[in-house]
C-alpha cells in the first residue's frame, strides 16, 4: 500500500513522516517514529493510554489516523518534561503515587494536561469526569486524582 | 513518640524507582520492544467450539506480499505426555503444545490454528483471511454439567479421568477428581438447623489489566532465542519455551520489560 507525506509539529518539533492511510496515529507515534510513550491498551477508544492532545484536544491517538494529523500540532507524553524538570502532574503523580504498573500513567498524564490546559484550577468532581476516559486497574483513581488536584496548585503557585 | 525518633524508612514517603521512566514514558513495556527488522504476528482462531481441522492451506497467505512465515502445529515439534509444575499449576505439555496451536481438532472457539508473520500488523491480518482451514465439525460440549456426562462428546479423546491416584480406564471429559475431606459431613448436616443446598453459576472471569498480552523474540542462528515479554513469570516461561520448542534451557533467554499490570494472570504469558 503506497504510503502517504505527511507533516505535523510533534513536541514543538516539525516532523515529517511516512504512513499508509490506514495506519491509526498511536501506531504511528509507536511504529514509525519510536514515541512509545503513548500505549495502547485496548485500541479501540476504551481505556486512554494512547492519549494526545491534537490542536489542543484531548484525543485517543488510536481512534485517529496518522494521516490526519496532517499539519497538526500533536503534544504526547514524551514532550511534558524539559530537559531540566519534570511537568508538575509529573511530578505529582510521582509523590502521590499515582502509579504502579504504569501503563495507564501517560495517559492520564497526557489526559490531565490537557484539563489543566483548559481549566488551571479545577474542582475534584471536574477532574473526577475529565478523567473519566482513562482506565486504571492498579492504582484505583483517588491518588490520581488527588496528584491532579494537587499539580493544579503547584502550577497556581509556580512551583 | 518522641520527635528526636528518626526513621530511615517508617514515616517516609519514598518515590518508587521506577517511577521516574513511567511519568516520562521512558519505561520500556513488551510491546516496546523495537528492533530492525521486527516482523509483527497475527493469530487465526477457530469460528467453531469443536472441530477437526481436516486440511490447512497457507499457500494463499505465503504468497501475500510481506508475508514472511505462516506457522501450523505442524511446525512444533511433537511431544510426549510430560507434566510440568508452572508454580501455581501443573500441566501436561503435550496438551499446552496443542494450545498454542490446535493439532488435529479445535477444542474451543478462539482456539488458535494458525499464525503469521509479516512486515506490518495490517498485512500480517489480511493474510489470515487468506488462510484455509478445513474443518468438520463436531458436536461441542458447552456445560460443565453436561460434559460429565458419559455420553458427551470427548473433548480430548485420550484424556482418562485420574481419581484420587488412579487412572481410569475409558476417556473420559473429566481431568481429574479429587477430594479435601475434614470430619463427618453427613453427621454435620444431620445436626444442622438448616442445610441450604443451592447450586451457583458464574462466568469464567481473568484479570483485567490493561496491557495486552505481547512478546518479542529474536531466533539467532548459533541457536538461541530470547524473548521479551510482559511476564510475571520470566522462568516459567523459560522452562516451557525450552519443552514445547525441544531446545536446551541454556539457549533460551527470556526478558520481562516493564509490566503493565498482571494481578497473577500474566504468570505465564
Ligand atoms: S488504546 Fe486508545 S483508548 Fe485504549
Ligand atoms: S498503574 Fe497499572 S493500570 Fe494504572
Amino acid at each position: 500500500m503506497s504510503r502517504v507525506h505527511v507533516q505535523a509539529r510533534i513536541n514543538g518539533e516539525e516532523t515529517e513522516f511516512l504512513c499508509e492511510p490506514r495506519q491509526s496515529l498511536l501506531e504511528v507515534l509507536r511504529d514509525v517514529l519510536m514515541l512509545t510513550g503513548s500505549k495502547e491498551g485496548c485500541n479501540n477508544g476504551n481505556c486512554g493510554a494512547c492519549n494526545v492532545i491534537l490542536d489542543g484536544r484531548l484525543v485517543n491517538s488510536c481512534l485517529v489516523l496518522g494521516v490526519e494529523a496532517q499539519g497538526k500540532d500533536i503534544q504526547t507524553i514524551e514532550g511534558l518534561a524539559t530537559p531540566d524538570r519534570l511537568h508538575p502532574l509529573q511530578q505529582q503523580f510521582l509523590e502521590h503515587a499515582a502509579l504502579q504498573c504504569g501503563i495507564c500513567t501517560p495517559g492520564f498524564i497526557v489526559a490531565a494536561k490537557a484539563l489543566l490546559d483548559k481549566n488551571p484550577h479545577p474542582t475534584e468532581p471536574q477532574v473526577r469526569h475529565w478523567l473519566a476516559g482513562n482506565l486504571c486497574r492498579c492504582t484505583g483513581y483517588d491518588k490520581i486524582v488527588r496528584a491532579v488536584l494537587s499539580a493544579a496548585d503547584a502550577v497556581r503557585d509556580g512551583r | 513518640m518522641s520527635e528526636s525518633t528518626a526513621y530511615k524508612v517508617i514515616g517516609t514517603r519514598p518515590i518508587r524507582h521506577d517511577g521516574l521512566d513511567k511519568v516520562t514514558g521512558r519505561a520500556i513495556y513488551g510491546a516496546d520492544v523495537q528492533m530492525v527488522g521486527l516482523l509483527y504476528g497475527k493469530i487465526l482462531r477457530s469460528p467453531h467450539a469443536h472441530a477437526r481441522i481436516r486440511k490447512i492451506d497457507t499457500s494463499r497467505a505465503l504468497a501475500l506480499p510481506g508475508v514472511k512465515a505462516v506457522t501450523t502445529h505442524q511446525d512444533l515439534p511433537s511431544l510426549d505426555d510430560k507434566i510440568a509444575d508452572l508454580g501455581e499449576a501443573v500441566v501436561n505439555m503435550r496438551y499446552m503444545s496443542n494450545n498454542i496451536l490446535a493439532e488435529g481438532k479445535v477444542l474451543y472457539k478462539g482456539h488458535a490454528v494458525a499464525a503469521v508473520a509479516a512486515t506490518s500488523p495490517h498485512i500480517a491480518e489480511e493474510a489470515l483471511a487468506l488462510i484455509d482451514v478445513e474443518y468438520e465439525v463436531l458436536p461441542p460440549v458447552m456445560d460443565v454439567l453436561d460434559a460429565m456426562n458419559e455420553r458427551a462428546p470427548l473433548v480430548l479423546e485420550d484424556l482418562k479421568t485420574s481419581s484420587i491416584g488412579q487412572k481410569g480406564d475409558r476417556p473420559s471429559n473429566v481431568a481429574s477428581h479429587f477430594q479435601h475431606k475434614l470430619g463427618d459431613p453427613e453427621k454435620g448436616f444431620a445436626e444442622a438447623d438448616v442445610v441450604i443446598d443451592r447450586e451457583f453459576h458464574t462466568a469464567t472471569v481473568h484479570q483485567g489489566y490493561i496491557e495486552p498480552h505481547n512478546a518479542t523474540a529474536l531466533y539467532s542462528p548459533d541457536g538461541h532465542l530470547t524473548v521479551w515479554c510482559s511476564t510475571q513469570g520470566a522462568f516459567a516461561v523459560r522452562s516451557q519455551l525450552a519443552e514445547i520448542l525441544q531446545m536446551p534451557i541454556a539457549t533460551v533467554k527470556v526478558v520481562p520489560p516493564a509490566l503493565g499490570g498482571g494481578f497473577g494472570g500474566t504468570m505465564t504469558y
